[in-house]
């Protein structure tokens, strides 16, 4: 089954429209590694200790922020369903712009986070940008949160991500692919 | 100087044929970082089937299911104390009772000649720990898989708490290094998550320790 608009959750959905499953993404690189471009936008401590398909470039989207927890009183003061406070998602600021150097807007590139989510931003981000072969790898590295609550693994994402699809991944770092800062 | 040097994150394939692996009987565990020189080990007679990069001056060890397991028994006088980073507790998930205490941050700068991103220690980690526990209490320090735990019992240790344990395979476990296995580099082996022990992803700032920042 190809990955049609139709059947991509809707936080995965992109201006551009384009979608692939993990195991697409990967049969479209091995058909082409020279030309096709898998992006991982995860932070670096994903990229780096939860692990990465082998041919990813890590470019990171957002970055999640810690602050000191504040007091007991301002996180009871928090509306219901809000982050706690103290914790923030901070875009990368640099982001289009070290895709930029890397990439040029006709490349093909397929976008990866930990289920789509992200990389739907990202995605849109670069169509913004002027790119146009930008695709979503729906579902991601990690896969979709397993609903079922007679699961052990119920709330964890687990299911058709990159990582449990058969799809070969590591943890092995290239330089030239990393995300590094005192480069940026 | 602390040294971080355990190479908490090599784990490329290519590595594994300089990396000295040393088989442990007892837990069954291998360690797949280089052991570091000119550290002290306590004489205690559990270090000899620790790997040196989780040996502590306590030699106090236990694995993670044997500490899920003292913490249930006695919930009020046993700390589990999480020592990784936000972000692994975001992203990878802790244990649902633990104490969240970073002992070091991931830093972005691609060391070449160690081929890895040092992880950089956090200079107020034992007034942290002091925050929330005290000297006598039972702390069970939890890590990755047991190498910054180690130096973090270590640093504990110094400061005069005495039952400070290691857990050796720490969140995610070894990596399991057998050729022949389609597993081979993933981390599958123990660890908490790997032993059926609570966690969950879900970040609230209880139990969550900073350090302070100049923002605050």
């Amino acid at each position: 089954m190809t990955t049609t608009t139709q059947n991509v959750p809707k936080e995965n959905e992109t201006s551009l429209g384009l979608y692939v499953s993990p195991q697409e993404a990967y049969e479209m690189w091995e058909a082409d590694p020279d030309n096709v471009n898998i992006l991982d936008i995860r932070t670096p401590e994903e990229y780096i200790i939860v692990g990465h398909p082998l041919m990813a470039r890590n470019i990171p989207f957002i970055f999640p922020k810690f602050k000191r927890p504040a007091d007991s009183a301002a996180q009871a003061a928090r509306k219901p369903g809000a982050p706690p406070v103290g914790f923030t998602m901070q875009p990368n600021p640099n982001f289009v712009a070290e895709v930029k150097k890397v990439l040029r807007p006709n490349d093909t590139i397929l976008v990866l986070c930990g289920s789509g989510g992200r990389a739907a931003m990202a995605v849109n981000a670069l169509a913004k940008a002027g790119f146009t072969k930008v695709y979503n790898i729906v579902n991601g590295f990690l896969g979709e949160m397993v609903n079922d609550r007679e699961s052990p693994n119920f709330g964890q994402n687990l299911d058709n991500g990159w990582d449990d699809v058969g799809l070969p991944w590591g943890r092995c770092l290239n330089p030239d692919l990393m995300w590094d800062n005192s480069k940026q | 100087m602390i040294s971080l040097n355990v190479v908490l994150f090599q784990t490329c394939l290519a590595s594994w044929n300089w990396l000295p692996v040393a088989m442990v009987g007892i837990i069954g565990l291998t360690v797949d970082s280089p052991a570091r020189a000119g550290e002290p080990t306590a004489p205690n007679a559990a270090n000899a089937n620790v790997p040196k990069g989780k040996q502590t001056t306590l030699g106090l060890y236990v694995t993670a299911k044997e500490a899920y397991e003292k913490w249930k028994a006695e919930p009020d006088k046993v700390k589990i104390i999480d020592v990784r980073t936000p972000e692994e507790f975001l992203f990878v998930g802790f244990p649902t009772m633990a104490w969240k205490v970073p002992v070091a941050t991931q830093s972005y700068e691609w060391d070449p000649a160690k081929r890895e991103f040092p992880m950089k220690p956090l200079p107020d980690f034992v007034a942290r720990v002091q925050q929330i526990a005290k000297p006598d209490d039972v702390l069970m320090v939890m890590c990755r898989s047991g190498g910054r735990g180690a130096l973090a019992v270590n640093l504990l240790a110094k400061a005069g708490f005495k039952n400070a344990y290691n857990v050796v395979d720490g969140m995610e476990g070894d990596t399991v290094d057998d050729p022949e296995s389609v597993f081979r580099g993933q981390r599958m082996k123990n660890g908490w998550k790997n032993s059926g022990c609570p966690w969950t992803y879900k970040l609230t700032p209880e139990r969550l320790v900073l350090p302070k920042t100049k923002a605050d």
